[in-house]
């Protein structure tokens, strides 16, 4: 036989192009047309709740794509369409693992009787030995609603402590407090459709193009149809967000609460308010004193133009511009998230932009709302409705009302008195409970607080001593260097359960697949912790979520978050519905507040509105004035500090960082510094730059780029390696306990 | 006649002179800028060099870039790797120079693309009549729009 | 003459049609459809003319892109021995 050597070589060739295929090299096919069925859910990220099939072959989920059928239409930004592969990471957790020796122990694996006992023991002595107040729950705004409601009965029901909060008191909380001391009751008004009525966007303190990047679409498309349709964006970073913007303004970091209160000033200056609708429908207000209009009037002499110019930086014209634009237009809708929460004066910030609603009778009607952006994916439906937040009971009950406890109490079957009566810790201060040794055991359910609590080499020292029982799905968690006892839980479409996303809709994540390993679905794990603790089991009696939803549902009914009507089998046939809804023919409610609209007002309400949540039916608008932030810049740390989040990377990035495209995107935190101050500092693009805080110093790349204005630094938190919240502080907002994530004074300077 | 005949000969030998930089500066460019630039002839492997695909595109096919920036999806981030996936072919996205409409697009797309089908039957690829990096946003609803700042100049 | 190996993702259902494409053409020489869409092929030619013969393959109907496996040119270096440095491949090149 001959074969030359030629042949030889052509034949080694084909040979090598042969092997490669079979190798790891080549990616999974993500081929629709390959999926057996496809499972319909919600992604697992953000707020927006955009609906997403999934595709399932083989008992394996090989492929995502937006449901057509539910709010996004079909479409995902880049991070929901690329979650397959989450599911599959190396980096999953799938065995419970406890500290046997204590801390200074490694994690080793054992069964999960071994890690429920373990856990379950400690918890008991601490129970035993120092009473309700010393264990806590902390959990999470991206739990299943189902997982919270259960985890929220059995501490606060079955083990009589209100310690139980979680990471909307970081992120939400503000907006909470600004919606229900100004309404009466949590949650927005309006939805998405309103996005697509509007003919003037009001977007504050928000990134949307990279935060929420669907609902970004859905208002490009709509500035799209019309020239009409102004965007007016406020931020002192110039993000992607304002490439759709008619008018950009940039301020003083912490100085748009004078902003606010100046575009009040120019309205009622300008005749734009409506007499009409604050005179039926509101009351004005300051602290908890009533004041008249004329007092309002008065108090907002301090926010001429011109005065607020001198305060925020921003052009006289420019707040009289957008003032006119805001209540001169058809309908406006304002968004914002953390820029205007997560601040010292959060809850006012809250309120200034709802009275801009209020004052111009910009409300309650299509394209007319104050929307606010929730940045996880089940922050609404899962802690703020359910209550699961150390002063809240279920359905907007509140733990110090003797009344509410009394009703929770009867619908739960708990004998009276059962409920603590004085409110929990919040997250602050049970991290400083932890830190006091007054709370000794905490249960942590996911989230990740060793790399998003402000401040964290205070704040994480609690986590070194108190015993730590974690659920988590990834192995590249910081909280997990501190845990005593790891439980694996089911990741997303592995387990059954319902998000509430910003807009009230509540959608169900039917089980696409088996959970991996040995996870669990955390309902299992909490219920099966909890009886071993001592909960009485007729407590939590469940067989499965849908058990439990079951009777949350029912429950809803005795307040004005009734979603009774929203059953298991309309979540498995319709694309999520949204609150108020009563009965299983209600179709949902767009408008809330509103007759004819929401089933909570009386058909025969003699008003066109009703804000049933407050005692005399009417809103409220405060006086707020302008405060500065906790820690301004100063002659000593002469820039301010802000960070956020970037398209890319879901908060601590233990799920996009098992993604190789979203890690490459970003594959680490860095700094933007303005060209101005650049030039200044003599940093170029790629140098070393350190920001040195009063907390601790860091060092980053510079990103030398005109996003920010000149005196603001920002540096993204995603980043495992640079915990950038060692930099900030941890001062709250007095009335959420919401700390300031937003605002920290500085040093830049060149490495 | 002696001046005649100089003036005719300089003005012929400045004719080439002028000529011969014409065609030799788009000789330069031609040999400067070749079509296919050296480090687009393959992807970086190093992990330093590997990041967001536009850095690099920015500079090698800048047009491309452009359009893309300039479009809906660039607009809303609906970045390179989105579609494409990664060059060494680890990513969660098979590379594909020329994305697949059924694979990729319908993962968005999927309700327009069933309902141009029900309009217009099946079709051989979308690109024909929606250009895949283009789809721009300059029309007159944003005009206007991508405003300056109130504190630039 | 150099030899280069590489495999020729297509789209699936133009994969077979494509390895005929590829296999009319002189300097190609197929080995199959692997997966559906991979069309493993070697190709036989001067190195300079590589590039222009890979342009001409990813021109092909059905062709997304092509990943190079593997190159040698010990051959060339008998057959002519002013051949032209590598241009732009470098020996053994696998993805």
């Amino acid at each position: 036989m001959t074969f030359s050597r030629r042949e030889f070589l052509k034949g080694t060739a084909a040979g090598i192009a042969l092997s490669v295929l079979a190798g790891p090299a080549m990616a999974a096919q993500q081929n629709n047309s390959e999926a057996e069925k496809w499972v319909k859910g919600v992604c697992r990220y953000c707020g927006t709740g955009c609906g997403i099939l999934v595709g399932v072959k083989g008992g394996k989920a090989v492929a995502v794509k937006g449901d057509p059928n539910n709010h996004n239409q079909g479409l995902l930004c880049l991070k929901g369409a690329m979650l397959i592969p989450v599911i599959y990471a190396t980096d999953r957790l799938l065995k419970p693992m406890i500290r046997k020796g204590g801390k200074a122990d490694k994690l080793t694996e054992v069964s999960w009787d071994e890690a429920l006992d373990f856990a379950a023991a400690r918890f008991k002595k601490v129970l035993a030995e120092n009473g309700p107040g010393a264990i806590a729950y902390y959990g999470s705004g991206q739990a299943l609603t189902e997982e919270s409601y259960v985890a929220n009965k059995i501490w606060k029901g079955g083990l009589k402590s209100n310690n139980v909060d979680g990471n909307p008191r970081l992120c939400m909380a503000s907006a909470v407090a600004g919606y229900t001391t100004t309404f009466g009751k949590d949650e927005p008004l309006g939805t998405y459709g309103d996005i697509d009525a509007a003919s003037c966007f009001f977007i504050i303190g928000s990134n949307t193009s990279e935060a929420h990047p669907v609902l970004f679409q859905r208002i490009a498309k709509r500035k799209e149809s019309s020239s009409k349709v102004k965007v007016i964006v406020v931020d002192p970073r110039r993000t992607n967000t304002s490439r759709i913007a008619d008018v950009h303004v940039t301020f003083k970091p912490g100085t748009d609460l004078a902003l606010l209160n100046g575009m009040a000033h120019v309205i009622i200056k300008e005749e734009l308010d409506n007499a009409r609708f604050y005179g039926k429908y509101c009351n004005f207000m300051k602290g908890n004193d009533a004041v008249t209009f004329d007092e309002y009037k008065k108090f907002l002499e301090d926010y001429t133009p011109e005065k607020v110019e001198a305060i925020t930086g921003v052009p006289a014209a420019t707040t009289v511009k957008i003032a006119k634009m805001f209540a001169e237009s058809p309908g406006t809708i304002s968004l914002w998230c953390m820029g205007i929460n997560q601040r010292f004066k959060g809850v006012w910030a809250n309120n200034l932009l709802h009275n801009l609603h209020l004052l111009t009778g910009q409300i309650g009607r299509p394209g007319a709302t104050p929307l606010s952006l929730t940045g996880q994916p089940n922050a609404c439906g899962g802690v703020r409705d359910v209550g699961a937040l150390a002063h809240l009971l279920p359905g907007g009950r509140v733990v110090e009302n003797d009344a509410h406890r009394k009703e929770m109490e009867e619908l739960w079957q708990l004998p009276p008195g059962t409920i603590a009566p004085k409110m929990g810790r919040h997250t602050i201060a049970l991290y400083e409970g932890m830190i006091s040794r007054d709370v000794k055991a905490v249960f942590i359910h996911c989230t990740n607080p060793a790399h998003t609590l402000p401040n964290l080499n205070k704040l994480t020292k609690g986590l070194e001593t108190a015993f730590v029982a974690i659920t988590e799905c990834f192995k590249t968690a910081e909280t997990l260097k501190y845990a005593d006892v790891v439980f694996p839980d089911a990741f997303w479409c592995e387990k059954e359960g319902v998000y509430g996303c910003t807009e009230r809709r509540y959608s169900l994540i039917e089980q696409a697949i088996k959970p991996s390993g040995e996870a669990r679905p955390a309902v299992d794990i909490l219920m099966e912790f909890g009886k071993r603790v001592g909960v009485d089991p007729k407590l939590i009696p469940y067989k499965n979520s849908a058990d439990i939803w079951d009777e949350w549902r029912q429950i809803s009914a005795k307040s004005v978050y009734n979603f009774s009507g929203i059953t298991r089998a309309r979540l498995k046939k319709e694309s999520g519905i949204k609150w108020p809804c009563p009965t299983e023919q209600h179709p949902g409610t767009n408008l809330r507040y509103v007759r004819d609209e929401d089933p909570m007002v009386p058909k025969d309400h003699p008003d066109k509105m009703f804000f049933y949540g407050k005692p005399d039916g009417k809103a409220v608008i405060f006086l707020r004035p302008y405060e500065p932030p906790f820690e301004p810049a100063d002659a000593e740390y002469p820039f301010v500090l802000t960070t956020g989040r970037v398209i890319d990377h879901w908060h601590t990035a233990t799920m996009t960082g098992t993604v190789p495209e979203l890690k490459k995107a970003y594959p680490g935190a860095y700094v933007e510094v303005n060209p101005e101050d650049a030039k200044k500092l003599h940093i170029a693009n790629g140098d070393m730059v350190v920001l040195e805080t009063r907390r601790d110093k860091m060092t980053f790349p510079a990103r030398v780029t005109d996003t920010c204005m000149p005196g603001l630094v920002f540096t993204p938190f995603f980043d495992q390696k640079l915990l950038v919240n060692k930099l900030f502080h941890d001062a709250a907002d007095p009335i959420s306990k919401e700390p300031e994530y937003k605002i920290c004074a500085t040093k830049v300077y060149k490495a | 006649m002696a001046t005649v005949k100089k003036t005719l000969f300089i003005g012929m030998i400045l004719i080439i002179l002028i000529a011969a930089a014409v065609v030799g500066f788009f000789v330069y460019l031609d040999k400067a800028f070749p079509k296919v630039r050296c480090e687009a002839a393959k992807h970086p492997t190093t992990p330093e060099a590997i990041s967001d695909c536009v850095a690099c595109h920015a500079k090698v096919t800048p047009m491309l870039v452009q359009d893309w920036k300039d479009s809906k999806h660039g607009a809303l981030l609906v970045k390179c790797v989105v579609c494409h996936g990664e060059p060494d072919g680890k990513g969660s996205i098979p590379f594909a120079a020329k994305p697949g409409a059924k694979e990729i697009c319908a993962r968005c797309h999927e309700p327009a693309m069933n309902r141009m089908v029900e309009k217009l039957g099946e079709l051989k690829d979308c690109e024909t009549c929606h250009p895949r990096h283009q789809n721009s946003l300059h029309r007159s609803a944003f005009e206007a729009t991508t405003a300056a700042s109130n504190t630039e100049p | 003459m150099a030899i280069l190996g590489f495999l020729t993702h297509t789209l699936a259902d133009h994969a077979h049609a494509a390895e005929k494409t590829l296999a009319a053409m002189p300097e190609l020489t197929t080995y199959g459809v692997h997966k559906g869409c991979y069309v493993v092929t070697v190709a036989e030619a001067p190195a300079e003319q590589l590039e222009a013969l890979v342009d001409r393959v990813k021109a092909v109907e059905g062709v997304l892109v092509v990943y190079v496996t593997s190159f040698t040119r010990e051959d060339e270096e008998l057959d002519a021995p002013t051949a032209p440095s590598s241009a732009f491949l470098s020996p053994s090149k696998r993805i």
